[in-house]
């Protein structure tokens, strides 16, 4: 049987075979060291985690206590953080095991050589924006499943190849957008995909601010530390260690050659909410505003349907996105039912069908409309990458939000409002600005 | 009606020239600042110089990008502007620069700075004139560091160069230069190119992924032939698993079904 043919196995299935074997045979004494929860490492995805900084923390902790995945790798071009992840994970499965130390973590410099294992089903990747498509598209081509942070790409090009590469290569692609599979956010969604506040016009969110991309005196480049490599692609500049720093208040995130700054950080995610919830999965806004253009007090992004985003205008109660409709309002935020409000109140309790996560489990009686539900990002992943469904964050989806981060940051920089097909994937009437949806490479650091 | 025509195009030549001459004075300017000993103090310079070159390329207004180009480019080239200053000002030709600019940005690139090189590399990647390639391409001609000739080719496959093919396939025969070399073949897309890849496929990883690139794009140009017979040479010939599914996904959806392999023909006799 193929590796992956065993995942198509539902886990009730496996659980029922393995009870009626057990009630015909005499358990063991001695539990076989290399058995422990309901799957033996054999039977699980094998999984290896690339860029062991502050964001892959929890995934990394998720996986190594689900019994689903066996953590067989992990990469980063910092020595320290790779010695401390597979530490962690070889002292991890060694408290988990009966007997004996568990010594099959494999710990890499090079991604390349970690993608390279055809004992590896998929990867987490963690590692700073600009290395998140090269490492993806790679990782697919491998034959890989990937589970990638947000904002999916550094470019439009990018997101471009990565959606096409995800279809192409037959491989089940998830972005980080964790918010979708969180109840209030989708409470939300559900309220407006079932038009209970009418047609929105008007949408507020706040993403807040870094500070600006300063220029950097040179400091000397950590013993252990990659710095070249950390780079990757993106023009050399001197090392500082503010430029490298993972820090969810600057740091790297402060640099355009690095990501979208704000607009990717958390443009990421709450673009990508009100993109589900406007049902524009497949395409995006028209038309982009930077902040303080010919006196715009909040960069705006604006529909074809005229429906206009504003961020950083100030939402109600301090919840993270407030949709206005014609006839009423609903507020969300991270948390459970509790994090979605609506106006009138009575909205947000509309039965919307029983929450079921395939369109074809829901009651064909049912009349409204069916929104994906998944209640656990990192586990709605692996049911995909066992199912081969798609999961609620798939490539594409992740490449038409990051392209609103992406355009929302180049009309920022140039300082001038950008008009964009959604269709055509292009910026309309201005070169220059068309520039921007790639950037040059940095050599030897060319995958894409 | 005709002298008053007259005297206004004067009046907005001369303004023209007026504003050319401001923007030099801002440069010249701002070239110290950007070279401040102390790092910190180069930014509100950098920020400047980049505002200017944004303004200068907004649309509807290609003199004025031209003429900044210009200004720009003769600073870029002028070994007694700082080097600071000067990566800053090709970093923003990089941006606007057009064919005002390769001459300058190709002296820079075959200049001794290192770090210049590759600024002025990046930029006549994305710069649109065809002078540009024509400067990536006699770069590449004389190039022997693998890691400037892995750029170079990216460059060039960017640009979708076939004539530069037959340089590029050379990068096939080194193990450093391979993969790039695949990737920017994969890019250009013409029958010169897949066929270099097909003679590297059995060496050369990429070169099956860059071969399913070539493909999608002879398919997005229109050429379903070319690229139905790689996705099917691909789902017969290819070792991995899933470069033969990429191929299956492309002859699937180029609108025919995979023909059979030979043996499940034969079963079905």
């Amino acid at each position: 049987m193929r590796r992956k043919d065993r995942f198509l196995i539902s886990r009730r299935g496996f659980l029922k075979g393995a009870a009626a074997a057990g009630a015909a045979a005499a358990f063991p004494t001695i539990v076989p060291s290399s058995v422990f929860g309901q799957n033996a490492p054999s039977n699980r995805i094998a999984v290896g985690h690339i860029g062991m900084g502050l964001m892959m923390g929890s995934h990394f902790n998720k996986m190594l206590r689900s019994d689903d995945v066996q953590v067989v790798a992990v990469c980063d071009v910092d020595r320290g953080k790779l010695e401390k992840a597979k530490a962690t994970a070889e002292s991890n499965y060694a408290k988990r095991k009966d007997v004996g130390t568990y010594k099959g973590c494999a710990a890499y410099h090079e991604f390349e050589e970690l993608l390279a294992r055809d004992d590896i089903d998929a990867v987490f990747i963690a590692t700073p924006d600009h290395w998140h498509a090269p490492i993806s598209v790679m990782a697919m081509r491998h034959g890989k499943d990937v589970y990638v942070q947000k904002p999916m790409t550094l470019t439009i090009r990018e997101g471009r190849i990565m959606s096409d590469t995800a279809k192409q290569y037959g491989r089940i692609l998830q972005v980080g957008s964790q918010q979708r599979s969180e109840r209030g956010f989708r409470r939300a969604v559900q309220v407006v995909r079932n038009g209970l506040i009418g047609k929105v016009h008007t949408i507020y969110t706040s993403l807040g601010e870094f500070p600006p991309p300063q220029t950097l005196p040179e400091e000397p480049i950590p013993e252990g530390f990659d710095y070249d490599r950390w780079l990757g692609s993106t023009p050399w500049y001197p090392y500082n260690s503010m430029r490298v720093k993972g820090d969810y208040g600057g740091g790297w995130r402060c640099f355009w050659d690095y990501g979208a700054r704000k607009n990717g950080d958390w443009g990421a995610h709450h673009f990508d909410i009100i993109q589900w919830a406007l049902n524009m999965d497949h395409s995006g806004p028209v038309e982009f505003i930077p902040k303080g253009y010919e006196g715009t007090e909040c960069q705006t992004h604006i529909y074809a349907d005229g429906a206009k985003v504003l961020r950083n205008h100030p939402v109600k109660k301090n919840f993270m996105i407030q949709f206005i409709g014609e006839k009423g309002e609903v507020l969300c935020r991270r948390g459970g039912l509790e994090a979605c409000e609506t106006t009138p109140p009575e909205l947000k309790n509309t039965d919307f069908g029983p929450e079921k996560e395939t369109l074809s489990d829901v009651p064909p009686d049912f009349k409204g409309v069916w929104i994906y539900v998944s209640n656990q990002h990192e586990e709605n992943w692996l049911d995909c990458v066992k199912t081969r469904k798609a999961p609620i964050c798939p490539a594409e989806v992740g490449h038409r939000s990051a392209t609103i981060c992406h355009l929302n940051g180049i009309a920022e920089r140039l300082k001038r409002p950008l008009k964009w097909d959604p269709v055509k994937e292009e910026i309309v009437g201005d070169p220059e600005a068309g520039r921007w949806m790639d950037r040059p490479r940095r050599a030897p650091y060319i995958y894409i | 009606m005709k002298r008053s025509l007259a005297i206004s195009a004067l009046g907005g030549m001369t303004l023209a020239a007026h504003a050319a001459g401001e923007e030099q004075a801002t440069v010249n300017d701002l070239i110290p600042k950007l070279a401040d000993e102390k790092v910190e103090n180069r930014y509100p310079a950098q920020m400047a110089l980049q505002d200017l070159a944004s303004n200068a390329s907004k649309p509807g207004n290609p003199a004025a990008r031209e003429a900044l180009g210009k200004t720009l480019a003769a600073k870029a080239a002028d070994p007694s502007v700082p080097q600071p200053a000067r990566v800053w000002i090709v970093r923003q030709l990089e941006n606007m620069g057009g064919a005002e600019a390769v001459e300058a940005l190709t002296k820079v690139m075959n200049g001794d700075d290192a770090e210049l090189r590759e600024c002025a590399r990046r930029a006549l990647e994305k710069n649109p004139a065809p002078a540009a390639t024509v400067s990536l391409r006699a770069a590449l001609e004389k190039a022997s560091d693998a890691t400037w000739k892995i750029g170079l080719m990216n460059s060039l496959g960017r640009r979708a160069d076939g004539q530069s093919v037959k340089l590029i396939a050379m990068g096939l025969g080194d193990a450093k230069t391979a993969p790039a070399a695949a990737l920017a073949l994969g890019n250009i897309a013409d029958s010169a190119s897949v066929e270099a890849l097909w003679s590297a496929l059995n060496k050369t990883p990429e070169a099956g992924d860059a071969l399913i690139n070539a493909a999608n794009q002879l398919r997005a140009k229109g050429d379903t032939a070319a690229a139905k017979a790689i996705y099917q040479r691909l789902a017969d010939q290819a070792k991995s698993k899933s470069l033969r599914a990429a191929a299956e996904f492309g002859l699937t959806n180029a609108g025919s079904a995979k023909a059979p392999a030979k043996s499940e023909s034969k079963s079905r006799r």
